[in-house]
């Protein structure tokens, strides 16, 4: 089955990662990476906060984001870290949802 | 709003924009301000994606559609979606309905009921979803393409949610979601 939103995605995964940005894009891929629940070599200071966004966004304090302030990225890394790590969290799901279409189509 | 360059540090055009937007409508929410923060980045693609998901031709009608947002953003215990697209879904359907359905978590309706099982399982993780989910949604008469489309849906959710999150969206009164939903009923995610 064809999947309409590919290019779309495709796009969407291109400027997050690939796109100008504070952080480095081997950064922002790290962190899609990981969130993705792949290996990757996310910097020390972001990785339990890449975690949290991917994992318990909901439970994000301002503590958090000040101790990645903290440690020297600037508010634009925040932000693009955050973005970077939902969008794995998110592709991870899809990615689970076209294997088991996959497998049965 | 956790990140003042987020929440202040807009280029010209896009403060135009915003500028435009709470002339309107009276104030701009916390997601036009990160859609329209550096739009290239996120705001422009995510708007396609969401708009494709949620507006274009499929057998899910656009009240389901705005339903499936609000429930996954209620597993995903993020507030300002679920008040946004709680009140879309109302405004595009039965209100009853939409709010009996996000109390409850069942609607009543075979596909519907498949479809919040699943997006239940797309909260939790890629691990808690099965075939079994699939095959619920087949059962109930869901074909594939639309399969496609829910979790299409869900991705674009799952992404706006942590965000949303992360960055604590301040959620406005109700009022101003009803009065924007002619604007999103019509011209939609797209941007």
């Amino acid at each position: 089955m064809i999947d309409p939103y590919a290019d779309e995605r495709r796009t969407l995964v291109e400027a997050v990662t690939k796109g100008a940005g504070h952080l480095s894009t081997e950064v922002r891929k790290a962190i899609v990476d990981r969130a993705r629940g792949q290996e990757a070599a996310v910097p020390d200071a972001l990785v339990g906060f890449v975690d949290r966004v991917a994992k318990n966004a909901s439970e994000i304090a301002d503590a958090d984001v000040d101790a990645v302030k903290a440690a020297g990225f600037d508010e634009e890394a925040v932000f693009e870290a955050i973005v970077a790590a939902a969008l794995g969290a998110s592709l991870a799901r899809l990615e689970a949802v076209d294997a088991l279409l996959k497998r049965r189509g | 709003m956790r990140l003042q360059a987020v929440e202040r540090g807009h280029r010209w055009k896009e403060r135009l924009i915003l500028g435009i937007v709470r002339r309107t409508m009276g104030e701009a929410t916390d997601v036009q301000r990160v859609l329209f923060h550096r739009p290239e980045f996120l705001g422009r693609p995510l708007g396609t994606i969401t708009h494709h998901a949620m507006r274009l031709e499929g057998d899910w009608s656009i009240a389901e559609r705005e339903l499936f947002a609000a429930y996954l953003s209620k597993q995903n215990r993020c507030n300002f979606c679920i008040v946004c697209h709680g009140e879309y879904a109302s405004q595009a359907g039965d209100r009853t309905l939409a709010e009996r359905t996000l109390r409850d978590g069942v609607a009543g309706d075979a596909r519907i009921d498949a479809a919040l099982e699943f997006l239940t399982a797309v909260a939790a993780g890629p691990d808690a979803l099965t075939p079994g989910h699939l095959d619920r949604l087949r059962g109930a008469g869901v074909r594939d393409e639309a399969i496609r489309d829910l979790a299409q849906v869900a991705f674009a959710f799952s992404l706006i949610n942590r965000v949303a999150d992360a960055l604590e969206f301040k959620v406005p009164e109700l009022a101003l979601f009803a009065k924007s939903w002619p604007r999103m009923r019509d011209s939609g995610y797209r941007f």
